[in-house]
């Protein structure tokens, strides 16, 4: 039975179903075969109380600010700065694509809103520079992966109220995982850069105007409300969140003046709507979450595990993979609705830091986005930037091993995990 | 009818993501408003200890608002990857199953959201903090159930199919993400 259930997902979710049906149809399918004395208002009251939780609000706050920062000047500052800063250095465009988004990732959370910032403003420098057009794309694509990892970070919100960790040490130490993954990707731009033999000091950003300069600054006052604020215990990370909107709203309509009533309505209509995709996730995967715990699936797995005599290293080897192939296949917040519930208590049991294990979580859900075939920042920077999926994937490859690489050390080196959060919070 | 249908739908439309921005915008302020009392008036900070359970019933109410709307401008998360490789003919078919799939099971969730909606109603339960009537959060994925069915008619009978047209809206904006 649970063979027919789980072949009928596979169809649904292969055929293009709409993935809140993709979870929705089989925790019904699961509820019936093998929960059938349960009501199934059941079904119901666990999908509204799986969003009705003060940690998830944080996640249209956060939204709601960064598209307005995308929407008005804000970003566009950001880069043009990046680039200002490089406009000296050999291959400078390169190493500003990444700065631009790991500078936009302290004002955003989600690594598809950072493609579609960014990535015009970041792209043609880069042609012009001599990079090549698979690198540049592959680059633009990658490089905003940080989004996922530096603060505010929706995967690690998600993260944090699946597994009840604190959303500030993940914070933390998301922003130690970002930096070193950007350095990554700094050090792959180098090596580009010394292979090709790019010589093109930038054409860009030469005088660095004032106007950039206070923007800059206006931009970053977002990651020192928001830090600032969690870390010296003003406010949570919810509250945090809203009051990163405020701030928003000062900047881009009072100093900027890009945002009129209208264009603030426009953007709240579509945060909802960003709001309702993420959380249709959540609300059904709440369910299949339910019946995860119910049927004690953790408990099999450790079972299984101890049996065939796996360590914690093995485990996290098998982890990986399987969000490998996940996310080749399914969008990361889908990911990890259905696969962290049934791997956390594996993960505890085996005496793994929740943040280290949430840390080669969100690394995952980066690799991911860029991952073929259903990668959605490939999808978007298909259409931002107006070219071919087929071009981007082939610039995504190499990239793709530098995650790896990357993740390879996260997983087996829990201290780059766990040092900031133990050195700002203390030991947890 | 085909056209008042379709008249119809841009006003459920218009109605559902205005009525969701203004929650949306609501309940930021509210919550930016809670930090603001504590830091200038930390002794009634207590006084505002509904803001919490208000804003996440505004969360819930403003998920299911946008749900059906989000289907009819195709932007909820599937793994579309077939559907370009696909023949007009044997598109028509997937895509009719998807709908009928999905009418049928939002028909039956909004069925047991009514359901639970009802007896939560008939216990009379009140929310611990805001003091509102307990179902009006059970109410949510009724009503957005209800309207994603609707979309999913709507798709079926080929009068609104972002599948197949793309929506370009100036709400909607460039961006994608």
């Amino acid at each position: 039975m649970i063979w027919l259930i789980l072949g009928i997902t596979a169809a649904m979710l292969f055929s293009g179903f709409e993935m809140f049906l993709v979870l929705g149809v089989p925790g019904y399918l699961i509820s019936q075969a093998f929960f059938a004395g349960l009501p199934t208002t059941v079904l119901v009251q666990k999908m509204v109380g799986g969003i009705n939780h003060d940690i998830l609000l944080a996640i249209p706050f956060f939204m709601f600010a960064a598209e307005m920062m995308a929407g008005g000047r804000l970003a566009g500052l950001l880069g043009r700065s990046a680039q200002a800063c490089f406009r000296r250095v050999r291959g400078g465009s390169g190493y500003a694509a990444v700065a631009g988004s790991m500078a936009f990732s302290a004002v955003s959370g989600s690594a598809p809103a950072t493609v579609a910032a960014l990535g015009r403003i970041m792209y043609p420098p880069l042609i012009q520079s001599g990079f090549s057009n698979p690198f540049s794309l592959g680059l633009i694509v990658s490089a905003a992966e940080t989004a996922l990892l530096i603060p505010p970070s929706i995967s690690l919100i998600i993260y944090g109220w699946l597994t009840e960790t604190s959303i500030s040490r993940l914070f933390a130490a998301g922003l130690a995982i970002g930096v070193v993954l950007g350095l990554a990707f700094a050090v792959f731009v180098f090596v580009e850069v010394k292979r090709r033999g790019i010589d093109a000091v930038a054409t860009f950003g030469k005088d660095a105007p004032r106007q950039v300069v206070t923007g800059t600054a206006w931009a970053l006052g977002m990651p020192v409300v928001i830090l600032g604020g969690i870390y010296s215990g003003i406010f949570t990370a919810t509250e945090a969140a809203a009051v990163s909107v405020v701030y928003a709203v000062f900047v881009e309509g009072i100093v900027f003046r890009t945002l009129s009533l209208r264009k603030f309505m426009w953007i709240a209509q579509r945060t909802a709507v960003m709001t309702a995709v993420i959380f249709m996730l959540l609300a059904l995967g709440s369910v299949i979450a339910y019946f995860v715990i119910l049927a004690q699936l953790p408990q099999a797995v450790i079972a299984l595990l101890h049996a065939v005599g796996a360590g914690p290293l093995l485990f996290l080897l098998i982890v990986n993979i399987v969000f490998l192939i996940a996310g080749m296949f399914i969008d990361p917040g889908t990911a990890q609705v259905i696969l962290v519930p049934v791997l956390f208590p594996v993960a505890v049991s085996f005496g793994i830091d929740p943040v280290h294990f949430g840390m080669v979580v969100g690394l995952n859900v980066c690799i991911a986005m860029i991952t073929p075939p259903f990668g959605l920042d490939i999808f978007v920077a298909a259409s931002t930037l107006n070219k071919p999926v087929v071009e981007i994937i082939r610039g995504v490859g190499p990239f793709v091993t530098v995650n790896l690489i990357v993740l390879a050390f996260i997983t087996y080196v829990p201290g780059i995990a766990t040092f900031l959060p133990k050195l700002i919070l203390g030991p947890g | 009818m085909r056209q008042q249908i379709a008249r119809f739908a841009d006003a459920l439309g218009v109605f559902e993501r205005y009525v969701a921005a203004i929650l949306m915008i609501a309940m930021t302020a509210l919550y930016a408003l809670n930090v603001i009392v504590r830091m200038i008036l930390p002794t009634h900070a207590s006084e505002f200890a509904w803001i919490d359970e208000a804003s996440r019933y505004m969360l819930v109410w403003a998920v299911f608002l946008a749900a059906g709307l989000t289907l009819e401008i195709g932007r909820h998360v599937s793994v579309d990857l077939v559907h370009a490789h696909l023949g007009p003919r044997s598109a028509r078919v997937l895509f009719s199953i998807i709908d009928v799939v999905g009418f049928v099971f939002s028909v039956g969730a909004a069925w047991y959201s009514l359901q639970l909606t009802l007896f939560v109603a008939g216990t009379g339960q009140i929310s611990p903090t805001l003091g509102v009537p307990a179902y009006i959060l059970y109410a949510a994925p009724f009503f957005g159930f209800i309207s994603v069915a609707f979309r999913y008619l709507l798709r079926l009978a080929n009068v609104r199919d972002a599948r197949r047209t793309p929506v370009q809206a100036g709400w909607l904006g460039s961006g994608l993400a």
